[in-house]
């Protein structure tokens, strides 16, 4: 099976939900489904997960103009999940940065 | 809050300041606060990063950086609080943190010392009674001859020396051939120059224009070679010089005419000129006596209150002097060291900052200080020589240093009253210079 967490997601806002609703995010596989992201936490951290969701990012276009002409490339596409956690449960996810 | 200040020395000193954590608590935090502000961590706006994910990112690191911070700010508030007065840049010699427990610092910082000047009364010196003789009258009257001479065309160098030569000088061999790569070079020779070669005056005796002399120097001096070793170079110069103009020199005669011309019809008398020379050549030596004083007595109050110097003081006269002393080598295009000069320079700096330091204790003993009205009447003599108002002079004066320097002289005055200066023979203050009174 595929690696399904790839890293927790870290950012100001992800703290704020965390502080605030005890909601985490990650980056996982773009693959994963709900199922398989909600089963991979509660292995991974030992918690109960209540509720998943999901976004998926397609990945920008970029476009170059080089001597032989334009060029054209996308970045890489990602998928985020939010997990809400049952309450009084915390992921200390500082240590997997 | 506990703290214990060391002596070091008379100008330096440690403090040891404990704190408990407590009492640093809020500063800290602040501080804590003011570092988060500039922290950047992909993820999260400048300054906006969550303190405990800061913490679990650089753990007590922020904390320890802080505290460094903190001990300065409580350091200069014992400093104020204790009256501690540090001069220059204290330094924190340690730092120990213990976060959550207690922080403790040693800061060592140099202080303007506490003397207790002592034996600047009685000392006995000795300077030189400088008294002006008739030969050094007769030596400036032949300056002031030589100032107004006049020259006149000659064919023919005489017996005396009071001729001036316009002549082309060549480097030659021992034989007198000039040298293939020597270049011919256009001089004038003033044959009543003390310095000139003895052989230019002897075998020039005589000759005329178109004719020729020659002369010879031999030049000794050490020189390192290849090997570092110094060995001694002797090396001989040959010259032949023709000469192509002779001017003879004529002096006035000293006499009224003369009088009324240099002094601009002031004097006419011939006696009362050279009686005026006499007194500025005694003004000249009464003002180098009073130097020589001055910087005798300086130097016997700081070796009777001696005392290590605050080195910020120290350093900051020093720079003082090599910046003036570099400015001078530069506009005489002299070569300047300044390792050599600092080291040179150094003690002077030193006596400098002490006589500061010892001044101001004896002004303080003796109550010295310059009043208002002394102020007054002090720019009222000068007002009297210069033609200022004595308003702008008193204003010039607070702008200016100048009241320092009228109470240097105050306070000079009473050293000289209150010391025993014996004027000597010269001769036996500087016997090596028997001969004159130049020092």
């Amino acid at each position: 099976m595929h690696q399904i967490l790839i890293r927790p997601l870290i950012t100001e806002k992800m703290t704020n939900l965390t502080a605030d609703k005890g909601q985490y995010g990650f980056i996982v596989n773009p693959k994963a489904n709900k199922i398989e992201i909600k089963k991979a936490i509660e292995q991974k951290f030992n918690v109960h997960v209540v509720d998943v969701r999901t976004i998926n990012y397609k990945g920008k276009t970029k476009t170059q103009f080089r001597k032989s002409g334009r060029f054209e490339g996308r970045t890489a596409k990602f998928k985020k999940a939010i997990v809400t956690l049952k309450e009084g449960e915390t992921i200390e996810l500082f240590e997997q940065v | 809050m506990e703290y214990n200040v060391n002596e070091i020395n008379a100008s330096e000193k440690e403090v040891e300041i404990k704190l408990s954590y407590d009492e640093i608590k809020e500063s800290l935090e602040n501080e804590v606060k003011k570092q988060t502000k500039n922290i950047q961590v992909p993820g999260f706006r400048k300054g906006k990063v969550p303190k405990h994910i800061l913490k679990k990112m650089f753990g007590d690191a922020l904390e320890y950086e802080a505290a460094d911070k903190v001990a300065t700010e409580f350091f200069w508030k014992v400093a104020d609080e204790k009256d501690l007065r540090p001069i220059g840049k204290p330094a924190m010699t340690s730092l120990d943190f213990e976060p959550e427990k207690m922080l403790t610092f040693k800061v060592k910082y140099e202080t303007v010392p506490n003397i207790t000047v002592q034996n600047y009364k009685d000392i006995e010196i000795e300077v030189p009674d400088f008294a002006v003789t008739d030969e050094e009258v007769q030596k400036e009257i032949e300056y002031i001859l030589k100032a107004n001479q006049v020259t006149e065309e000659a064919n023919e160098i005489g017996e005396d020396r009071n001729f001036h030569l316009e002549v082309e000088i060549n480097r030659t061999d021992e034989q007198g051939n000039i040298l293939p790569d020597s270049k011919p070079e256009k001089l004038t020779i003033d044959l009543t120059n003390e310095q000139i070669h003895p052989q230019i005056i002897e075998n020039s005796k005589g000759k005329k224009i178109g004719e020729s002399f020659s002369f010879h120097f031999t030049d000794e001096r050490k020189l390192t070679n290849s090997e570092g070793v110094e060995e001694q170079v002797t090396e001989n110069y040959y010259y032949t010089v023709k000469i192509l103009s002779i001017k003879k020199i004529i002096l006035p005669e000293l006499n009224e005419d003369l009088v009324k011309k240099v002094t601009k019809d002031r004097l006419s008398d011939v006696e009362a000129f050279k009686e005026e020379i006499k007194q500025d050549i005694q003004k000249y030596y009464n003002q180098r006596v009073e130097e020589i004083t001055r910087s005798r007595l300086l130097s016997e109050i700081i070796k009777n209150n001696d005392f290590i110097p605050p080195q910020t003081l120290v350093n900051n006269v020093l720079e003082e002097y090599l910046k003036s002393e570099e400015n001078y080598s530069k506009q005489n295009k002299i070569p300047f060291n300044k390792d050599e000069a600092r080291n040179r320079l150094r003690r002077n700096a030193e006596n400098e900052v002490k006589w500061y330091l010892i001044k101001e204790q004896i002004l303080k003993a003796e109550n010295i200080s310059i009043s208002e009205d002394e102020l007054k009447e002090f720019a009222q003599k000068e007002a009297e020589q210069t033609g200022l108002s004595v308003e702008k002079l008193l204003n010039y004066y607070k702008a200016s240093n100048q009241v320092e320097r009228i109470l240097d002289d105050k306070l000079f005055e009473f050293l000289k009253a209150n010391n025993k200066i014996k004027k000597v023979d010269p001769k036996t203050l500087y016997p090596q210079k028997e001969e004159s009174n130049e020092q």
